[in-house]
């Protein structure tokens, strides 16, 4: 391939999106050709910095759109119900039905009392309708049916990280919810946050969670703090360790961040042997390869 | 080389399709609290990938009810034939579609009735993004130029784009969500960076 054949092709490759064929050429041709690697580190940096100008749709839109759409398919829901139901059972109700109905009152009554908690911040959002399961139905001693309901009130919180009750409940959030794009999503919130607390959940997120993109976020939060020693051992660790290849490659991005003064004889070494390792990933080995060229530095070690 | 990171965040996106098979099969069944928590799985995204594409926020509040209304009404005919992302962004993708295409008629009638009549008051539709609190730590500048560039590319070339480059879409279900073929999302990715990359270049 020519070095022009190579560049028009340069964004789809990064993308991911060239056929097999096509991604080894090019490949083939970066290794020998330092003016197309160059334009291939420019068209990466061009990807990264468009994608830094992503909209993000302020939270109280997404709040808003959410109590719209429940109201509007609440609305259908009744409608619905309403032009389903035969005219004259409107006005009739049989007694079972009657005493059902109390219980459930009874129940729901008893049920939100009980259940219905205080969130310890101040609720600046709107409190989202109550979710509402059957847990039990008995029939009692005089045709009556108890039926025993769960009920769960989902409040919305909005507030500042600044605010310490409001970070910790994002950090419980990156920590300990079981679903990872709340993780995720909690972790890009903490990405903004200097707090040293903050810091120590991003480090041991990056360590230890067991989805990688919760670990991928986590570094690239980490990186503004490459200076700091703890976090340069914790992105070492990461590069070194880590079995998913796009996180060990935003740890290497991270560490050589700070620009070619923060690539110390120890990091060379590091890089050296990471290129060096069997196990290691094309893109993970190329880009200390890469890094290894701009620093001067041999690939080999004597 | 692929860069993985997409490909993770794909994989928790998409999540466990056995949970998510379920939820919609409890969701068709009219199990509402299935139906939201399948929302909530899918709606930030949504928002994300409308308001980017149209940079208003308005226009993103539309499109975001009318997909969901719209997947809330079709979704006992849902059969499964594809994966469910694929339908929503489909979904989501002609709706986005077609405001572009409304908007660029109702400024060139805007432009034609200004032209025919240059006296009369018009008011010319906002074209720079909404402000928001996020966009005050970008600069401003650079911002309202991508959403320039961005309105000179065609409205499939703007979609297309913004599932790819943004959402981290392969273009296969892009092909799939557009009902086009791979290789025509392919092509329209490509004419769409070439025009990003000559008009932006190092801007960005």
């Amino acid at each position: 391939m020519t070095c022009q054949q190579v560049q028009v092709q340069l964004s789809l490759y990064l993308y991911g999106e060239l056929e097999f064929a096509e991604e080894e050429q090019i490949e083939e041709h970066l290794l020998g050709c330092a003016y197309c690697q160059q334009a291939l580190a420019r068209e990466k940096h061009w990807h990264a910095n468009l994608k830094s100008e992503q909209l993000h749709p302020p939270h109280d839109l997404l709040i808003d759109c959410r109590r719209d759409l429940r109201t509007k398919l609440a609305s259908a829901a009744k409608q619905t119900v309403l032009a389903k139901r035969p005219w004259w059972t409107t006005f009739h109700f049989s007694w079972g039905a009657q005493a059902a109905g109390i219980a459930l009152l009874m129940m729901a009554g008893f049920s939100a009392g009980r259940l219905t908690g205080h969130a310890d911040l101040s609720q600046a959002g709107f409190l989202g309708a109550p979710a509402t399961r059957v847990r039990d139905v008995r029939p009692a001693p005089d045709g009556s049916v108890r039926i025993i309901i769960e009920q769960v009130r989902e409040s919305e919180i909005a507030g500042n990280l600044n605010d310490p009750r409001v970070r910790k409940l994002v950090l419980a959030g990156a920590q300990e919810h079981f679903d990872p794009a709340v993780r995720v999503e909690s972790v890009q919130v903490l990405q903004r946050d200097p707090a040293p607390e903050v810091l120590s959940t991003l480090a041991s997120l990056a360590r230890q969670d067991p989805n990688a993109a919760v670990r991928l976020k986590a570094v690239e939060g980490l990186r503004p703090h490459v200076a700091e020693e703890p976090i340069r051992a914790t992105l070492t660790w990461v590069l070194q360790r880590d079995q998913n290849p796009a996180v060990r490659s935003e740890a290497i991005d991270a560490l050589v961040s700070s620009g070619q003064n923060g690539i110390t004889p120890e990091m060379v070494n590091m890089l050296r042997s990471v290129a060096q390792a069997d196990d290691s990933d094309d893109y993970v080995r190329f880009r200390c390869f890469q890094i290894l060229q701009e620093v001067n530095a041999p690939a080999n070690t004597y | 080389m692929v860069n993985p990171g997409v490909q993770a965040l794909d994989r928790v996106q998409s999540g466990s399709r056995a949970d998510e098979t379920a939820l919609i099969r409890a969701a068709q069944a009219g199990d509402q609290e299935a139906f939201e928590t399948l929302v909530r799985s899918y709606d930030q995204h949504v928002l994300r990938m409308a308001y980017n594409v149209l940079r208003s926020q308005e226009d993103a509040r539309d499109i975001y009810q009318e997909a969901f209304l719209r997947v809330h009404r079709n979704l006992p005919n849902f059969r499964f034939d594809c994966s469910f992302s694929t339908w929503l962004y489909r979904i989501v993708g002609n709706l986005c579609l077609d405001q572009i295409r409304r908007r660029k008629v109702r400024r060139e009638d805007a432009s034609a009735a200004a032209a025919a009549e240059p006296e009369r008051l018009q008011s010319i539709p906002e074209r720079r993004a909404d402000s928001d609190p996020q966009r005050q730590v970008m600069s401003a500048q650079v911002n309202t130029r991508v959403t320039e560039v961005l309105e000179q590319l065609s409205p499939r070339e703007r979609v297309v784009f913004e599932m790819r480059h943004f959402q981290g879409m392969r273009l296969r279900a892009i092909g799939e969500s557009l009902g086009v073929t791979e290789e025509a999302a392919k092509n329209c990715l490509f004419r769409a960076t070439q025009k990003m990359r000559s008009a932006l270049g190092d801007f960005v």
